[in-house]
Order: C-alpha cells, then sequence, then structure tokens
C-alpha cells in the first residue's frame, strides 16, 4: 500500500469541492481519509484515538482551506498530507509532547525510508521496509527473531506461539520483550550507521 | 514472509504494552518502554497498518459536517427559522403565558372601574348626610401596592352603598320619630292639624 491513487476526476471533484459542494468533498474525505489515517497520524502519534481527532481536525482545515489550494498534478495527497502532519505537531505541541509520543514509531519509519521526507509515505508499506526489518532478524539471536515474527508479523496468538516454542507462557512474555528490546538496539545501530540522517519535518504553507 | 490477514489486535492496541510490561516485570527489570513499544508498533504497522473501519470513517465524517456546517447551510433555511419558526414561537408564549395575564387585568379594571362608578354615585346622592364621619372610616388606599388597588376601590363602592343605605334608614326612622312625636302633640292641642300627612298613619287615628 503506498500513497493512495490519484482519483480518476480527481481534479474535477477539487473543483466542485472548492465550490462547495459538499458532495464532492466527501467523496475526497473516503478515498484519503483511510490512508492519512494510517500512514500518518498512527504513526505520529502512536496513539488510535488522538490519530482519529486529528483525522477529523485535519479534515476540517482543509474543507476551511480548500479554496487556497493549487491544483497539481500529483492531485490533493500531498497537500492533505502536510495538514496531517501539521495538525498532529499541533496536537502534540498542545498535549504534552513526551506523554503523546509514547509508542510513536514514524520517526524509526523514517529511518527505514531514508532521509527523503517526501518520499517516505509512499515507502512505508514496500517490500524494503520488510526487507530492512528481515535483514535485522538475521542479526539477531535466532530464537528472538522467531517470536517477533510468530507473534507480531504472523499473528499467532500467545498459546500458540508458547507451543510452537515449547515454553510457558509467563517465559514467552519474557522472550518477547527481549526480543523487541534486541531488536529495536539493532534497528537504531543500523540507524548510526547509516550516513545521512533524517530530516527533520518542516511546517508547510498548510492549513 | 507469509500475506497480511486482519490482525486480531491492531497496531496500536493497549494490549502490545500490557504484553511488553509483563514480560519486563517477569524478567525482574524495570524502566522506560516507550521506545521498544514504538518499535514493536512498527512491526505490527509492517505487517498491516492500522485501519480505520468504516464506522470510524463515517463518524470521523459526521463531526466534519457538523463542524462545518453553519457554512453550507442553505440561505432559505435560514430565513425560514428567523422569519416563520421564532415568530411562531413568540407568538405561541404571547398566547399562552401573555394573554390570559391580560384579560385577567382588564377584567379587575372594569370590575374598578364600575365600582367607582357606584362608589361617585352614592357620594351624589348624600351630599349632606354628615360625609365625615363616614368618610373617616373608609381606609386609605396602600401605596405600593397597584394590584390591590382595584379591590380596594370596589370595597369603597360597596362600603358607601351600604352606609347610604343605613343613612336613609336612620333618616327614615328619625323622621317618623318626629312625626309621631308632633302627631301626639297635635292630637292633644291641634286635633284636625295634619292628620293625613302623617306617612303611614292614615287619618283613622
Amino acid at each position: 500500500m503506498a500513497r493512495p491513487r490519484l482519483l480518476d476526476d480527481e481534479e474535477r471533484l477539487v473543483a466542485r469541492a472548492q465550490g462547495g459542494d459538499t458532495r464532492a468533498f466527501e467523496r475526497l474525505y473516503r478515498h484519503y481519509a483511510p490512508a492519512i489515517f494510517a500512514q500518518v497520524l498512527v504513526p505520529m502519534l502512536g496513539h488510535r484515538a488522538d490519530a482519529q481527532d486529528c483525522l477529523r481536525d485535519t479534515f476540517l482545515a482543509a474543507h476551511g482551506a480548500l479554496r487556497k489550494f493549487s491544483w497539481t498534478k500529483a492531485g490533493i495527497w500531498p497537500w492533505l498530507k502536510t495538514t496531517a502532519k501539521n495538525k498532529a505537531r499541533d496536537l502534540l505541541r498542545a498535549s504534552g509532547r513526551r506523554q503523546r509520543l509514547r509508542g510513536a514509531y514514524l520517526e524509526h519509519l523514517e529511518t527505514a525510508a531514508g532521509p527523503d521526507a517526501d518520499t517516505v509515505q509512499q515507502r512505508l508499506f514496500r517490500a524494503d521496509l520488510r526487507a530492512q526489518i528481515d535483514a535485522r532478524f538475521e542479526e539477531m539471536n535466532p530464537r528472538y527473531a522467531r517470536v517477533l515474527r510468530l507473534r507480531l508479523l504472523e499473528d499467532r496468538s500467545r498459546d500458540e506461539c508458547a507451543a510452537l516454542l515449547e515454553i510457558t507462557l509467563g517465559a514467552l512474555d519474557v522472550l518477547m520483550y527481549r526480543a523487541v528490546r534486541a531488536f529495536r538496539k539493532a534497528w537504531e545501530q543500523h540507524a548510526a550507521n547509516d550516513a545521512s540522517p533524517p530530516t527533520p519535518p518542516h511546517k508547510a504553507a498548510t492549513p | 514472509m507469509s500475506e497480511p490477514t486482519p490482525p486480531q489486535r491492531g497496531v496500536v492496541d493497549d494490549g502490545w504494552e500490557r504484553e511488553l510490561t509483563a514480560g519486563q516485570e517477569a524478567a525482574g527489570e524495570h524502566g522506560d518502554l516507550d521506545a521498544d513499544l514504538a518499535m514493536l508498533h512498527l512491526l505490527r504497522h509492517a505487517r498491516a497498518p492500522e485501519a480505520l473501519g468504516e464506522d470510524a470513517l463515517e463518524e470521523v465524517l459526521g463531526q466534519v459536517r457538523a463542524a462545518s456546517a453553519p457554512a453550507s447551510t442553505p440561505w432559505w433555511r435560514h430565513r425560514l427559522v428567523r422569519w416563520v419558526a421564532v415568530p411562531a414561537c413568540a407568538g405561541l408564549a404571547v398566547a399562552l403565558i401573555v394573554r390570559p395575564g391580560e384579560g385577567d387585568r382588564a377584567t379587575v379594571a372594569a370590575t374598578a372601574a364600575d365600582a367607582e362608578h357606584a362608589a361617585t354615585e352614592s357620594a351624589a346622592k348624600e351630599p349632606t348626610a354628615s360625609p365625615g364621619v363616614f368618610a373617616e372610616a373608609t381606609p386609605p388606599a396602600r401605596e405600593g401596592a397597584p394590584a390591590a388597588k382595584p379591590y380596594e376601590l370596589q370595597f369603597a363602592a360597596l362600603e358607601g352603598e351600604a352606609r347610604a343605605s343605613l343613612r336613609d334608614a336612620v333618616l327614615n326612622s328619625r323622621t317618623e320619630a318626629r312625626h309621631e312625636w308632633l302627631a301626639s302633640l297635635g292630637a292633644r292641642t291641634l286635633p284636625d292639624e295634619d292628620a293625613s300627612t302623617t306617612p303611614g298613619r292614615g287619618g283613622g287615628r
């Protein structure tokens, strides 16, 4: 899942929405909101309810500022994405950044995708992300890599994981905890070895 | 890696944090788990991103609609509210509350006017019947009680009529007694004088 595809009649839809056509705006919303939520807001905020609130604020701001949008060949997606990021930053500033960043992982995604912030969202679901994850697994203790694959990537239940690894549920919890910590260290080590540090995001001229 | 299927638990589900915390406690360790939790979220996201869901999609759209509704409300709805609904509500309120109150006040005012008129007529009937004595007995109207004033006037008018009747009765009795007294005197000194003019007497005595 890369960036959402451009709608066939997107330019006309945007023009109609700019003229006050609520149906056109709602069609744009239904097409882009799931991707804004999953690819931008949840990774940035690490919290589902916050991401949902921010999605609402994003499209409210977009509704109010749509007349200022100038059409480009890339469509409305980059403009919506930047608006969403700005709203997420506003939310983080307003509510206490430390607390809100709990579990946020956009930084790790940017590390995986490289310094080009414009292509980050396009690469989130591409094979190179999984390839990087597999590469880190290869560097880890095989038992750690196996429990992460079983539990987090293959979505197996705790009972099933414990049975496959021939351990108790309590031991599975400890193994998971240590495996996640080991994976984090491997990921961060790889990022530190990377020559190009991630570019800090800047607020664009969007609502 | 296998193809992603709908996950049992979302990317940022609270259960992942509980699982990590349980493992940390079982390992006998302490400390901040935020960074580890973020990495776990990354792995879950790589498997399948957090889905918004149809219900949540529509819920957020409803919130956006509600918040942006004033700008997109058709003009005739505003006018309908302004020129029809508000006056109708106001008229209804007047019909239910204000008019009955006015009717009560009108009834009281009419009663008071009638009473005042009767009092005036009564006073005109008796210009010489020692008004000072009865006037002093009339209670003065209290100030600061406008609602009580019509009733006070009505009472004064009725009181005046009753006093006029009493005065009539007293005067009649007095006149009758005087005539009787004069008649008794005349019977002794002037037997033929004024025997037919005494009221209620006739000429038989």
